[in-house]
């Protein structure tokens, strides 16, 4: 059993207090055998010779009987604290396992490149992390204690019943086979079921979860009768499939439940019938008849046991899909470690292939350190895969990217990053304030760091004016905010990193060109120099730029000062006459670049 | 603006409250047939489980001696048709509640799914999205077995408990109030933890809130996070998380598990009480066998108390996650259909902002007073800085918000009177927020109009120069799209987008920052491309490319809520306002 093996295995020192626990119940079931043996003391040898016999004190019964109800019930306190202790051991031991594969998880997660996210649901995700991760809880802290529980009331029990008779007990026995069979059964069975339950309710849990993020959408297009259309299909097949997985269970469990009460009443019948045999003697009889419920038991458990041990393996395989998966992109051995970075970038005869696409077509730019580079082209022509480039998100196919001279590929992959102030062209703000996301890439920076950024920015104004300024929570994805506001935040959170690198990806499509040109005189004086990367539509974040390439078809085609490319009269030449108004599409060459 | 984070507790209230209980009765309601059946079933059960003592006493007591084994084996064949009828009643049970408890969560959970179409954009912006996610899936499937099982349960056992406490009593009174001496101490135990478990729990689901929230948002902010090299401090912030949920939940946990050894003490303490006070008291006026009897009736007495004090852990819990699910289903909804609301009919598309003010927060006007009256088919640009009014007025438009006074008119339809899908199904919204699903290009495009065949969504896509890029993807229109369209450049999205607001074939056609990733070329075929289109549409435009601006009908300067300027590009240069200021400093510029 490798997942039992391997969520036990998280437990760490834990284990010993799982097996104190299991050890502990031990001793609650002894305890438990032993009450009752006090009581038939106390009603055979006390109370029935000596009750009725007005010759005898009340003060002599007395005498006798409380020195045994004492100990009975300090039995029960003892037996109450074993199982409370046991309780609470076991539950400490698999939450302490829970927490570790849970930090282990958020680990890998946290490492995964590009391609995992994209080949991933998130809401898969979330709930490989929580529901599953549940599953395991309970299979570490009660269901394996059931099990053990379990085996050791049928192990005492057949112990005892051999010792005392074997033909009863082989009879008692012989049917217990139909019962595994249908455990097996049903585990076979259920497995799969569950399986399908789980991935249901990922996509369940999709299905919600862009239905929250995409409310604005359903809104606008007045979707939300086609939304619960769709919710409703995910949501009844998830009934379904619970259905189904209960269907499985009525069909299984009333032959094991049959099977273990025929055992357990039939105890008596069989018993009676070896004692007019002649093979027992009335007293084993009683002793069977009062022990039975020890065999019963565990036949009773048998199935609820098959059943949540399947749905523990079957969570444990998806927890242990996460965990085990591999993350593309990672720091070498003997990485470079590296503090400050120069900032000199080049790309030498760089090629990117995805699917079988090239992306990138030799791409080879110098770009010295301090210099400010414009990059523009079309849409998807490759701008974007240039910048995943340096930062190290994708690698590349043929060539190398090389920081200060050192293929980026040696270099520690946190020092890389943390070389560079990135303004992503999808904004993603965390539901968080809004200094603590500007500070988000340096959590231990002095105020005077995030306020000068965000005032370099341009976000200083508008965030004093928030209702709490800068301890104001902005919404997950900055939702509440206008489409500048977000960008001049995820501007401020790139400038307060104050690195040597600084790529800015379409980052002031949507603020207005008096706050462009506000943000780029504040970028030229900031004391901090920077090689700045910029990636955008509109001539105007680019023009001052030392040098602009112009991407297109994965391959440079234009390169050079705003001077030099205008006199070029292409691409760039183009766009910069229709952004000015001078031209019109019938202006375009035939086809476009689009 | 957002009034909650990852790491903050959402308030609750702190006394017990039935309300929550009940509440959920008119859920249970709905399938009393199948509880009454699991109800009838257990019962048949139970009622197996007592006659069969009755076989085996006889066995022992008359069978044995008499050497009867023809009684032996009549005995045993009655057994077990005794047992496989109990097996048979569990079966059918388990199936009721099975179904009762599953319809009862996919009605819950469509409930609020239902109910999250209709809440205000407020509500998703003002906290992590994990902790709504977390109520929807995680919160509603963890009441399901209290809701079925667990009320079946407590209704058997509290049954019981009345029959036993009967009998006890017709059998002998003062001994059966030893018994239930036992109560008080219990009920004491139970009324002064009550409130420390309640709190407990609701911590617990606090913290696991917060965990997943947490969780949900480092998923989708990996992109950020990795850039900025971040993973060891999410990952410690993630750990503290995962502790404050564990030791929440050892709290809660211990407190639950300390109920049942101290029914197990109470239960034991009573029957040997049993014992004493009739060796004390009772010894001229009762038999050992009453005595023995009584405790035997203790024991079953106190066993469903025991059972419904697991019960109980139960309901503590399951009170604590439909709190949060009903006060979800409570979040007031503040923009719907007002009552007597009218479809509006085929519109022109004129619209009319008759002072209109508007705040998102008190006394924070965004709109100070705004008048305008635009015609059919004219095109209004909207410019001015960041967080004038602009996004404000388009949300006005279609309704996304209540205004505080004024009005805006469709047609001369008071918008507020009608119906909002009649309004919004007239209009084509582009957002700044281009939010993509997970799924195919086509079934994204056709997201626009639901009943659009291929070709016309191919067709739309054509239009606006998409399929240029469409086209060249692996499969296609068929091209699986994960979801936020991650694997799209945002230009490519933004193109998406605009083909399925165009298939939507508006009659008022709203483009927030709706090219501003659209590269130059592409933007302008586009606008070639849909200058037919707006031939017959009234559209709004907020952008800041002044080539976007220039060509629209009339400009509409915004400036903190007001209107500053209004007229034609060549009228607004003449003013020498605000717009020719903005519009002569990037040409100078440049």
């Amino acid at each position: 059993m490798n997942q039992i093996k391997w969520a036990f295995s998280f437990l760490g020192k834990s284990k010993y207090k799982l097996f104190v626990a299991w050890g502990l119940t031990v001793v609650y079931n002894l305890l438990g055998v032993i009450d009752p043996t006090i009581v038939s003391k106390i009603v055979d040898d006390i109370l029935y010779p000596m009750f009725g016999d007005a010759s005898i004190t009340t003060q002599t019964v007395i005498d006798q009987l409380l020195p045994l109800a004492l100990l009975a019930f300090g039995l029960t306190v003892l037996r109450a604290i074993s199982r409370f202790t046991s309780n609470i051991f076991r539950e400490q031991a698999s939450q302490r396992a829970t927490y570790e594969i849970r930090r282990a998880l958020y680990k890998k997660l946290s490492e995964q490149s590009r391609s995992f996210f994209m080949a991933n649901r998130s809401g898969d995700l979330i709930n490989k992390c929580t529901g599953d991760v549940d599953a395991i809880n309970n299979f570490v802290s009660w269901i394996s204690f059931s099990i053990f529980d379990s085996v050791v009331m049928l192990v005492v029990v057949l112990i005892v019943f051999f010792s005392i008779s074997w033909k009863f007990t082989v009879l008692e026995l012989c049917l217990a086979p139909i019962a595994f069979i249908t455990a097996i059964r049903l585990g076979k069975v259920v497995r799969p079921i569950f399986s399908q339950a789980r991935l249901q309710l990922s996509k369940l849990n999709t299905v919600v979860q862009e239905n929250i993020s995409g409310n604005r959408v359903v809104r606008a297009f007045c979707r939300e009768g086609f939304e619960i259309k769709k919710f409703d299909k995910e949501n009844n097949l998830y009934y379904d499939m619970n259905l189904k997985a209960n269907k499985a269970w009525v069909t299984y469990s009333p032959i094991m439940e049959t099977v273990g009460n025929i055992m357990n009443a039939c105890a008596i019948i069989i018993g009676a019938l070896l004692v007019i045999s002649g093979d027992i003697s009335v007293g084993d009889l009683v002793i069977f008849t009062s022990l039975s419920w020890m065999l019963n038991e565990p036949m009773q458990m048998l199935g609820f046991l098959i059943n949540d041990t399947q749905r523990f393996l079957v969570s444990c395989e998806r927890v242990q899909e996460l965990y085990e998966s591999t993350p593309e992109i990672v720091s070498p051995e003997n990485a470079v470690h590296v503090t400050h970075m120069n900032g000199k970038i080049d790309l030498d005869h760089v090629t990117l292939t995805f699917d079988g696409n090239k992306i990138l077509d030799d791409i080879t730019m110098h770009i010295p350190a301090g210099a400010t580079v414009g990059i523009m082209g079309p849409t998807g022509s490759g701008k974007s895969s240039i910048l995943n480039l340096i930062t190290r998100f994708v690698d590349t196919n043929k060539g190398q990217v090389l920081i200060d001279d050192v293929d980026v590929r040696r270099y520690n992959l946190q020092d890389l990053r943390r070389n560079i102030g990135i303004a992503l062209q999808d904004v993603f703000l965390f539901s968080d304030t809004v200094e603590s996301n500007i500070a988000y890439g340096v959590p231990e920076a002095p105020n005077e760091t995030v306020y000068a950024a965000a005032a370099d920015a341009d976000a200083d104004g508008f965030v004093k004016r928030l209702p709490d300024g800068y301890d104001t929570i902005v919404g997950e994805r900055g939702m509440g905010l206008s489409g500048g506001q977000k960008q001049r935040l995820a501007l401020a959170r790139a400038l307060a990193m104050e690195s040597p690198i600084l790529i800015l990806d379409d980052t002031t499509s949507a603020v207005d060109l008096e706050t462009e040109q506000y943000i780029q005189q504040r970028l030229a004086n900031r004391p901090i120099k920077s090689t700045t990367l910029i990636v955008a539509q509109r001539i105007s974040s680019v023009k001052n730029a030392d040098i602009i390439f112009i991407i297109e078809d994965g391959k440079i085609t234009e390169q050079g000062t705003h001077k030099e490319l205008l006199a070029k009269k292409g691409y760039y030449y183009n766009i910069y006459r229709i952004q000015q108004g001078y031209a019109t599409a019938a202006d375009l060459p035939l086809g476009g670049e689009a | 603006m957002a009034r909650n984070k990852y790491n903050v507790d959402e308030t609750l209230e702190t006394e017990f409250n039935a309300k929550h209980l009940i509440r959920s009765f008119q859920y249970i309601k709905r399938y009393k047939k199948l509880f009454f059946g699991a109800f009838f079933f257990s019962t048949v059960s139970i009622l197996c489980g007592l006659v069969m003592p009755l076989f085996t006493a006889d066995a022992i007591d008359v069978m044995i001696p008499n050497r009867d084994v023809r009684g032996l084996i009549i005995a045993g064949i009655s057994l077990i048709v005794i047992v496989v009828v109990q097996a048979l009643c569990n079966r059918f049970r388990s199936r009721c509640s099975a179904i009762a408890g599953q319809e009862i969560i996919r009605d819950i959970r469509r409930d609020l799914f239902v109910h999250l179409q209709e809440l205000p954009f407020d509500y998703f912006d003002s906290r992590p999205h994990g902790k709504i996610l977390v109520r929807v899936i995680n919160y509603v499937n963890s009441v399901s077995d209290f809701l079925t099982n667990g009320i079946v349960n407590i209704l058997l056992q509290i049954l019981s408990l009345i029959f036993i406490a009967i009998f006890m009593i017709s059998l002998h009174p003062q001994l059966s109030l030893v018994v239930f001496a036992g109560l008080p101490v219990f009920a004491i135990y139970i009324f002064a933890i009550k409130q420390k478990q309640r709190r407990a729990w609701q911590l617990q689901a606090n913290k696991s809130s917060n965990f997943t929230a947490y969780l949900a948002e480092s998923i989708n902010g990996e992109r950020v996070t990795q850039s900025f090299a971040r993973e060891d401090v999410n990952y410690s912030i993630n750990q503290d998380l995962a502790m404050d949920a564990r030791k929440a939940y050892m709290k809660a946990v211990t407190i639950n598990h300390s109920i049942w050894p101290l029914t197990m003490i109470i239960s034991k303490a009573v029957y040997y009480l049993i014992y004493i006070i009739g060796v004390i008291y009772m010894r001229d006026t009762i038999a050992v066998g009453l005595l023995v009897a009584m405790t035997s009736y203790a024991n079953r007495f106190w066993g469903p108390i025991q059972q419904l004090s697991t019960y109980y852990n139960q309901l503590i819990n399951t009170v604590s996650y439909l709190e949060r699910i009903f006060q979800l289903m409570d979040e007031p909804v503040l923009v719907n259909d007002p009552e007597g609301a009218t479809a509006l009919p085929p519109i022109e598309g004129t619209v009319d902002f008759e002072n209109v003010i508007f705040e998102y927060e008190k006394d924070r006007p965004i709109l100070k007073n705004v008048s305008f009256h635009v015609s059919s088919g004219e095109s209004i640009a909207l410019v001015g800085p960041t967080g004038a009014g602009k996004s404000t007025i388009i949300n006005l438009i279609s309704r996304f918000y209540n205004i505080k006074s004024g009005a805006v008119k469709i047609d001369g339809y008071n918008i507020a009177n009608a119906t909002l899908r009649s309004i919004r199904s007239q209009m084509g919204i582009m957002l700044q927020d281009t939010f993509i699903f997970s799924g195919t290009i086509m079934e994204n495009i056709r997201y626009g109009r639901l009943d659009a065949t291929d070709e016309e969504c191919i067709a739309a896509a054509k239009q606006v120069f998409a399929d240029n890029f469409i086209s060249k993807m692996p499969n296609g229109y068929y091209t699986e799209i994960n979801e936020r369209g991650d694997m799209l450049s945002a230009g490519q999205r933004q193109l998406l987008s605009f083909a399925r607001t165009l298939l939507s074939d508006p009659k008022i056609l709203i483009l927030d920052e709706a090219t501003s990733s659209i590269d130059t070329n592409t933007e302008l075929l586009v606008q070639e491309g849909i200058k037919q289109l707006l031939k017959n549409r009234t559209s709004f435009v907020v952008a800041h490319r002044l080539s976007t601006i220039k060509d629209c009908d009339r400009i509409m300067f915004i400036n903190d809520g007001v209107i500053a300027e209004s007229g034609s590009h060549d009228e607004l240069m003449a003013q020498k306002g605000l717009y020719y200021h903005l519009y002569t400093s990037q040409l100078t510029n440049e």
